[in-house]
């Protein structure tokens, strides 16, 4: 949930939503060249989708826009329906209310030979060679499975598992397990890849791995929407960001636009405190012991501010601008992911369940 | 609508369940499972060999210190084993032979045979007719059970008193007798090991020699033999009950026989191979695989890829044990007598096409009902508690169609025909006797219009069911689900 004071600021931001959804009644054709989905305006493009369970609304109507050849991020808390607005998105849940086109396809499973996808939960039959593994996952997408094979060594010998390629899943760890499934997502050389939640349980030099897979996939050409809620990685990866919360769009926009739903804050340290000479600047958000204040910095800029302390000789010590990352926005955005986070441990699939 | 790439799908899926099925060591132990049982029968087999022994006639000692009576019984033992031969092989005639006339050399019922015709028999008479008869070999017909045992008597020359000598050959640690006929001043008594010990044939046969000693003695022996041989002829017939007893009352029975024998296979066969349907079912939901594979593939072709792999899986295990008994039961097959094993109606490669079309039929309908609650269940309990009520029902549609084999034609089996849980059952079981083939061709066509009427709502059920996570869903949302899809449907 948003906050009380943030909603007024950020609601001047959602009208990116707006904009994604009128672009969906123009969605394109599939097109030719190594990546077929560069022919098309939008790899994804979803409006309005609703998934109810039971009693319980899973997705209350979730807006979704990628554009061919980028990276979108899907960031939300726990239980905001990422997964389910995924498995929409992939054909696998039907929606009660709302359009979904993927590839210029309202049937995704029309051209499941062009995605490739990483669930939440990863699967994997134990007994299967790592090699025979990305080959099926190949196979069920379309590619012979001789030619899936050929491509599983090489993905394998690439991405530091050559030792394992005919190791059967049972024997790896859980890292190498992942990484297998990722490669199997992709062995297909899919337009369209969708990953949820694809750094979970990684250590950070697998997640370093993960992303490079990730932007080489793009830098091949394709499309790709992963969801998480590690900021830092979709900071680092995303052309753009769809934030849900509540099973509702709350933000579509580029990182730096995400960044700009909330106000710079202003860090001031003063030789004594602020009294009388200071009125008329901003009320200040936080005041420490030590004599620093935080405050929004105003629309004017810093400049008058500036000039009120100059003249007031209020003894500036320290004065600095701090931009709001991607975690404040999320916070403000859907509330305190971390509380989330408690409240869902041991139940990934809360999301689905009625 | 079928595209070349729901056809791949499937056969990828299908694929995958057959290679991981067939090197599985769970596969193994399928293969293995007519061995443990040929196994354990025999086990048992052998157990109760040791109890069929203890019912043979126990061997007897006669002790006749007088010897006027030792003479005699053993005379009568002689005829007696072969009056109990010739009755032998005219049951098993009438067994294997039925509708067919009685040669000439087995015309007369063994109860009714004379002291010439024993003598007769006894003296190589009863190699002539077996050999003149081809009801095959006594090993063979004592396997089967026709052929009942007689008791061994030995005459024991007498030493000192009767009795203690009785005693002493019966005593603990002396297995060469069960029982002893001891004969004093006019009176027979016998003395046996244990209150189980056989004494029937030793009490009959102790008799008759009392009866013929005394007969020959007050001169009646011609008139007895005399009063046997004027005896009228009798004869047996069965009146048929079947409507299509036009065949013929043998033809039903063999037709009943290999009925059965279907019916009990494709029974063992669908049951195991749903409980390995349902385990793998439940075995990719938990280790989640089935969203890679609901991602990438229609539910259908998952659906269908399952059951062809099953039934791939099947057909290799009928073919193994194929090659691995196959060789010794057409050897052990061709030792038995003509007869022993009946012929179906339209011969034996039509019989097992008609059984194995109505084998897929019976799997696709039941495969397709387990794999449906499989895909609500999350854990093998919850397998247990959903499959029990299909599980049940299997069993009462068994049982029924037994009844209906064995009532005949009637209303019972025509509705057992067709109705399509007992359908593929009832029919196979016809598939023995000389139905017609139309109806055959019929049955198929509407056993596997109802199979895809279930592959197709099991289908939506495990569309339902697959992704979800908790207890599995109510009757109320599963209606509120196929309302919302028939709505949906154009």
């Amino acid at each position: 949930m948003l906050s009380g004071s943030g909603i007024d600021g950020i609601a001047a931001y959602l009208v990116a939503i707006g904009r994604g959804a009128t672009r969906l009644g123009v969605a394109g054709r599939v097109g030719g060249g190594p990546n077929r989905g560069r022919g098309l305006e939008f790899a994804i493009a979803a409006h309005g989708l609703q998934k109810r369970f039971g009693d319980k609304l899973a997705v209350a109507g979730v807006d979704l826009i990628a554009r061919p050849g980028e990276i979108l991020g899907f960031l939300g808390q726990n239980g905001a329906g990422k997964t389910t607005t995924i498995r929409m998105l992939l054909g696998i849940l039907t929606p009660d209310g709302g359009t979904v086109e993927v590839l210029g396809s309202r049937q995704p499973l029309t051209v499941a030979g062009r995605i490739g996808y990483l669930p939440e939960e990863r699967g994997l039959y134990p007994a299967m060679t790592t090699r025979e593994t990305i080959a099926f996952m190949g196979a069920l997408r379309g590619l012979p499975l001789a030619e899936g094979r050929r491509r599983a060594e090489a993905l394998l010998a690439r991405h530091g598992l050559k030792a394992e390629i005919g190791a059967k899943i049972r024997t790896l760890s859980k890292g190498m397990a992942q990484k297998v499934q990722l490669l199997g997502s992709f062995v297909h050389g899919p337009d369209l890849i969708i990953l949820d939640e694809p750094f979970s349980g990684l250590d950070p030099v697998n997640q370093q791995a993960l992303e490079r897979i990730i932007a080489g996939e793009r830098a091949r050409g394709a499309t790709i929407l992963f969801s998480t809620h590690i900021m830092s990685h979709a900071e680092r990866l995303c052309d753009n960001l769809v934030i849900v919360g509540a099973g509702r769009t709350r933000f579509t926009g580029t990182v730096a636009e995400a960044r700009a739903v909330l106000p710079a804050q202003v860090v001031l340290k003063t030789g004594h405190p602020l009294n009388g000479p200071l009125a008329g600047m901003p009320a200040a958000s936080a005041q420490a012991a030590d004599g620093t204040y935080r405050f929004a910095l105003p629309e004017e800029g810093l400049e008058p501010i500036l000039r009120h302390l100059l003249d007031s000789g209020a003894s500036i010590r320290e004065i600095s601008v701090e931009r709001p990352d991607l975690h404040d926005v999320f916070v403000a955005m859907v509330g305190d992911p971390d509380e989330e986070d408690g409240a869902h441990v041991g139940a990934p699939m809360a999301e689905v369940a009625p | 609508m079928m595209s070349a790439a729901f056809l791949r799908a499937v056969l990828v899926v299908a694929r995958r369940d057959i290679v991981a099925t067939v090197m599985s060591r769970g596969f193994l132990i399928w293969l293995a499972t007519p061995i443990i049982a040929l196994a354990f029968g025999l086990l048992i087999g052998v157990l109760t060999g040791g109890n069929t022994a203890k019912d043979e006639p126990a061997a007897a000692a006669v002790l006749d210190p007088g010897g006027n009576f030792a003479p005699w019984i053993s005379d009568t033992a002689r005829q007696e084993r072969a009056r109990s031969r010739y009755a032998t092989l005219r049951s098993r005639f009438e067994a294997l032979r039925p509708g067919e006339d009685l040669p000439a050399a087995l015309e007369r019922p063994a109860a009714l045979l004379g002291e010439d015709d024993l003598e007769g028999l006894a003296d190589g008479g009863l190699e002539r007719i077996e050999a003149a008869s081809e009801l095959g070999a006594d090993e063979m017909a004592a396997a089967l059970g026709i052929d009942r045992g007689e008791p061994v008597l030995t005459v024991v020359d007498p030493a000192g008193d009767p009795r203690t000598q009785a005693m002493r050959l019966l005593r603990p640690g002396s297995d060469r007798f069960g029982a002893v006929l001891l004969v004093e001043d006019g009176e027979l008594t016998i003395l046996r090991r244990s209150p189980s010990t056989d004494i029937a044939r030793l009490r009959v046969i102790a008799a008759r020699a009392w009866d013929r000693r005394m007969a020959e003695e007050m001169g009646l022996t011609r008139q007895l033999d005399a009063l046997r041989a004027a005896a009228p002829a009798l004869s047996i017939e069965t009146v048929p009950a079947r409507a299509d007893a036009a065949q013929g009352p043998a033809r039903d029975q063999a037709a009943e026989g290999l009925g059965t024998g279907a019916v009990m296979a494709l029974f063992m066969l669908i049951s195991l191979l749903a409980g390995a349907l349902l385990s793998n079912m439940v075995e990719e939901k938990g280790n989640k695989v089935i969203e890679i594979l609901v991602a990438a593939v229609p539910i259908p072709a998952i659906f269908a890829g399952k059951l062809i792999a099953m039934v791939a899986v099947s057909l290799i295990g009928i073919c193994v044990w194929g090659v691995i008994f196959g060789g010794g039961a057409a050897v052990a097959l061709g030792q038995l007598p003509d007869g022993i094993v009946p012929d179906p109606a339209r011969g034996w490669p039509m019989f097992l096409a008609l059984v194995l079309g109505f084998f897929i039929c019976a799997y696709l309908i039941y495969g397709a009902l387990f794999l449906g609650i499989g895909s609500l269940c999350s854990s093998i309990r919850e397998v247990q508690t959903l499959s029990m009520p299909i599980t049940i029902l299997q069993m009462v549609i068994l049982v029924m169609v037994l009844q209906g084999i064995s009532a005949g034609a009637g209303a019972m089996q025509a509705a057992l025909s067709w109705f399509p849980l007992s359908a593929p059952y009832m029919m196979a079981a016809r598939a023995a006797g000389g139905t017609d083939l139309l109806m055959f061709a019929g049955a198929y066509l509407w056993q596997l219009t109802f199979a895809g009427g279930v592959i197709f709502v099991a289908s939506r059920l495990f569309r339902f069911g697959v992704l979800r996570s908790g207890p599995p869903p109510t009757l109320k949302q599963l209606s509120r689900s196929a309302g919302s899809w028939l709505r949906r449907s154009p």
